[in-house]
């Protein structure tokens, strides 16, 4: 039929208003089925398993909201027709957004929050039969601020707080029902207000076209005095209450409007003038005010403290990055009461910068729409009415979502449709049920309208609030991000741990040292041989990190070894490293145990090394400790004066003059000892040690008979040999120093043969040093001699007490031990 | 594995929210330009002035919804006559009807001999005296 040829022609954009508000409901429903659906299967992706329990429970959350907004549609068609298609579909969308966020967060809550919404779209279809004209809401006024300042009036007296304890009380509580009343009390305020100045003669107009009739300033206070009458009282209650995020927003509201109504900037500059004086007496008064108002200035001075909150929101907006972890797979419930106050900075963790921008730009979406409503509602009430709804609705988002991001002072109020609470939502839905009523389309045209001035400063004042908010959303997100995730209050980190394998460190036969055991979600560290614990450090989210698990992190955590791509794609996928990288070390596991029993119950250190390739087959440090037990032992372990928690081997420190002037009785140290006993992937902070001063650490010692051992060359120490990649199975790790020749082979050999022993292939030699504190220690040092043909071993034994048999016993059966196995 | 899934859904989450966004804005952006246009084709209905001054008897006619009528040649409709103020009155097409305003004249304007206080609307043939100086309204029909 040719008659159908235009329509067809069409473009998809000229739809009437229902077919339009049908469409954009059903690219959020594609939204929150798509949410639903990640956060179902999300434990697979966290776990990386298929066998895992996944989560069924929020799709009673989906199925709510679903059957409501296909009713509350069917209704806004039939008793709302012609209205603003846009407003309903970005209001459900944030709904479900936040109500699955709540599911995500805490089903409990999410249960209640899904009852919530149940309820209280039911009371907003219902409301669609109320007469668009909303003279009713004109007509009684004073007799609805009034019942909602004495429903206020009655947390004074019967107020309570659903988590208990010494927070504010600023609900009316019964049979685990709670309702805020403030949060009504908000739009009745504004329902009072425009429809008093819409009442009021103050700047009433002549037809259109024409200026403004001239008004005495005094006219215009007087003509006020009952609003701020009202909204005083109002004030004095929220304050009484402690509610200092909704006194605020009251203050604000009441300029904006008022500004509105009169436009005039004065208003404006009031309002402000108002809310800094109210802040500044705040501060002086009240703890909450200055702990906040502090905590804003400088978060960083008392992270773990004051400024907890803001802190972690930070933390969780800078691990969201710019795509998010996906829902349920980051960790908002480090952010104290995510479902809340902090809903955006866990939509922002989840969602990353992109949904959380998406978020913002719903709500200048609200905004823009809102105030159009305004500009085109038929009679000054309902234009001042629309306007106040739109400003209540975008500043308080402004208002939390700044304070989420450390663009303003935290204040306790709610991100209006998303987050949780019964009281919210039914205010924020009761908004947008007028703002629909407003917005039918009549045959009335849009009321005269003197001054577009304050509507378009409202709306840019509104807007650039949100603007702001996406460009620090970013900032933190994307700019600050990974610096700030490198803090130590960062637990994402250590959570991250629990979900994927940490990397074990074996021994040079691969026999495991260190291992992680459990299941994803459950990974715990276990040293297999206790006793080497100094040398293998502990890797615990209270403590840190120390020894090989400090030093090899990055190949045991999987951040290392593996292609930037694999990183990268693991990053996006689970937003976790891949699986850590086995790391093969020198040690010998047997030789080790032989060491550690022999020096049980002595303090000391026991080196072995392979003197023609550096290798370390044992360091032994005791007294020793169980890293298996770091969390129970630990305020002991940092008291013992023994300090077990220090590895003697490589680091300590000992006075060793006797036993050069043995060894170089003509004063002719090396040169060579002067270097820094350092061993790659050890530990990179060593107290020097020169030897000036004739000090040693045991490892030098070693590398000394070491060197004694090979004519005079020193090898280089190695400890951590290879890494097992998934790409190229072992690599060798390369060696951090190289060989030298610290002594002049034909010495070398001359000392060997003076040292030698009668009946073995060994040399051996032992000293006793004095301390500069009295303290008595010994020295044994040995090697295999220059001739012998097998693998060369040296060995350095340290006591921190007088007794050179027990040291040379010590060190010859494990040097005997190495040599012939 | 699970990964690629769940980023493939994270995709139609991001996707699904930003098509919500870009096309409410565009259809907005369509209504606004269509409004645009419908209110710019939507001309005022041409408008004919005969002034008792201009011998020749040649109608004025404009299509501008807003015009001034004064000695200021800057007026759109300039009467060059001791007994006109420099901006003596406003024309000006709103709601369908073309309206007359006084600008506080020395001498006064009047429509059919009732001094013009307020905006009051024209209709054709009315006779507008402005000073000493008639004008005969004539309106295009079917606006």
């Amino acid at each position: 039929m040719p008659s159908l040829r235009p329509a067809a022609l069409a473009s998809a954009f000229e739809l009437p208003s229902d077919r339009r508000q049908a469409r954009l409901l059903v690219l959020a429903a594609v939204f929150i089925l798509a949410f639903a659906a990640i956060l179902s299967l999300s434990p697979a992706g966290r776990e990386r398993s298929w066998q895992v329990s996944y989560r069924w429970d929020h799709w009673l959350g989906v199925a709510i909201w679903l059957g409501m907004l296909l009713l509350a549609h069917r209704a806004s068609l039939r008793w709302l027709p012609e209205c603003d298609p846009y407003l309903l579909p970005a209001a459900a969308l944030l709904s479900g957004w936040g109500l699955l966020t709540i599911w995500r967060l805490s089903p409990y809550f999410g249960m209640r929050q899904s009852l919530w919404l149940l309820v209280v779209l039911a009371l907003f279809i219902l409301g669609m039969r109320l007469p668009s004209d909303l003279a009713f809401l004109r007509r009684y006024k004073y007799l609805a601020l009034t019942s909602g300042l004495l429903l206020t009036a009655l947390t004074l007296i019967f107020g309570s707080n659903p988590a208990g304890g010494d927070l504010p009380r600023l609900w009316l509580g019964c049979c685990g029902i709670y309702l805020q009343p403030s949060e009504p009390l908000k739009l009745l305020l504004i329902v009072y207000l425009a429809a008093y100045l819409a009442g009021s003669s103050a700047w009433a107009l002549t037809s259109p076209g024409l200026s403004r009739l001239p008004q005495a300033a005094p006219t215009t206070l007087l003509q006020l005095t009952p609003t701020l009458l009202m909204t005083g009282l109002a004030l004095l209650l929220l304050v009484a209450q402690r509610d200092l995020g909704t006194a605020t927003l009251f203050l604000s509201l009441y300029a904006a409007i008022v500004y509105i109504a009169s436009g005039r900037a004065r208003f404006l500059a009031l309002g402000a003038l108002g809310i800094l004086a109210a802040g500044a007496t705040g501060y002086a008064l009240f703890d909450v005010v200055r702990l906040r108002i502090d905590a804003w200035i400088n978060p960083w001075l008392d992270p773990s403290g004051r400024s907890y909150q803001i802190v972690q929101s930070l933390l969780a907006i800078a691990g969201g990055g710019l795509l998010g972890r996906g829902p349920g797979m980051g960790n908002p419930s480090l952010v104290p009461i995510p479902h809340s106050d902090f809903i955006f900075a866990a939509i922002a963790e989840e969602g990353g910068l992109l949904n959380a921008l998406g978020l913002i730009a719903l709500l200048a979406l609200l905004t823009a729409r809102g105030l159009t409503v305004a500009l085109n509602a038929p009679d000054r009430f309902r234009r001042y009415l629309a306007a106040g709804l739109t400003a209540h609705l975008a500043g308080q988002s402004i208002l939390i979502i700044g304070g989420n991001l450390r663009l303003l002072p935290l204040t306790g109020v709610t991100l209006p449709f998303v987050s949780y609470g019964g009281s919210s939502l039914l205010t924020s839905w009761m908004s947008l049920l007028l703002l629909l009523h407003i917005s039918r389309r009549s045959e009335a045209p849009p009321a005269p309208l003197p001054d577009s001035r304050p509507y378009l400063n409202l709306s840019g004042a509104l807007l650039a609030g949100l603007a702001a908010c996406a460009i620090v959303a970013g900032w933190w997100a994307v700019y600050r991000g990974p610096d700030l995730l490198t803090r130590t209050d960062n637990a994402r980190r250590a959570i991250a741990e629990r979900y994927v394998l940490r990397g074990a460190i074996l021994d040079r036969r691969n026999a495991p040292l260190a291992i992680s055991t459990g299941k994803p979600g459950e990974y715990q560290r276990q040293v297999l041989h206790p006793p080497l614990s100094p040398v293998i450090g502990y890797n615990n989210p209270l403590y840190g990190q120390s020894g090989l698990e400090a030093s090899l992190d990055d190949y045991l955590r999987g951040t290392r070894g593996y292609p930037g791509l694999t990183l990268w794609w693991n990053h996006l996928l689970y937003g976790q490293p891949p699986p850590g990288l086995n790391v093969r070390t020198t040690l010998d596991l047997d030789l080790q145990r032989l060491a550690d029993s022999a020096l049980a119950g002595h303090r000391g250190a026991l080196l072995l090394l392979n003197a023609q390739n550096g290798e370390i087959l044992v360091m032994a440090s005791h007294p020793t400790f169980d890293a298996n037990q770091l969390e129970a032992d630990w305020e002991s372990l940092i008291q013992d004066p023994a300090t077990p928690l220090f590895n003697r081997a490589a680091l300590g420190i000992y006075p060793a003059g006797e036993l050069l002037t043995d060894f170089f009785p003509e004063g002719q140290v090396p040169a060579g000892l002067e270097l820094q006993p350092y061993i790659p992937l050890l530990s990179p902070e060593l107290p020097s040690a020169g030897n000036q001063d004739k000090h040693l650490s045991p490892l030098q010692a070693a590398l000394l008979a070491a060197a004694i051992s090979q004519q005079g060359l020193r090898p280089a120490p190695l400890l951590v040999s290879a890494v097992n990649t998934p790409s190229a199975g072992w690599v060798v790790l390369p060696q951090g120093e190289k060989p030298l020749q610290w002594l002049e082979a034909a010495q070398a050999s001359a000392l060997a043969a003076s040292l030698a022993q009668a009946e073995g292939s060994i040399w051996q030699a032992t000293s006793v040093d004095e301390g500069s504190a009295g303290e008595l220690i010994t020295w044994y040092l040995g090697g295999a001699l220059p001739d012998w043909g097998g693998a060369s071993y040296a060995v350095a034994v340290l006591l921190e007490e007088k007794d050179p048999n027990l040291a040379a016993e010590i060190g010859a059966s494990l040097l005997k031990a190495a040599m012939q196995p | 594995m699970s990964g690629p899934i769940l980023l493939a859904l994270r995709l139609l989450l991001a996707a699904s929210l930003y098509v919500f966004l870009g096309w409410a804005f565009l259809s907005l952006w369509r209504d606004l330009k269509q409004r645009g246009a419908s209110l710019a084709s939507r001309q005022s209905p041409l408008l004919a002035l005969t002034s008792t001054l201009a011998s020749e008897g040649v109608p004025f006619q404009t299509r501008l919804p807003e015009l001034t009528l004064g000695r200021d040649p800057a007026c759109e409709f300039p009467l060059e006559h001791p007994t006109i103020s420099a901006r003596h009155a406003r024309l000006f097409f709103r709601q369908g009807h073309w309206w007359v305003e006084d600008l506080r004249s020395t001498n006064g304007t009047f429509l059919n001999d009732e001094p013009v206080s307020m905006p009051v609307i024209l209709a054709s043939q009315d006779h507008l005296r402005c000073g000493q100086i008639t004008l005969l309204i004539e309106i295009e029909d079917g606006a």
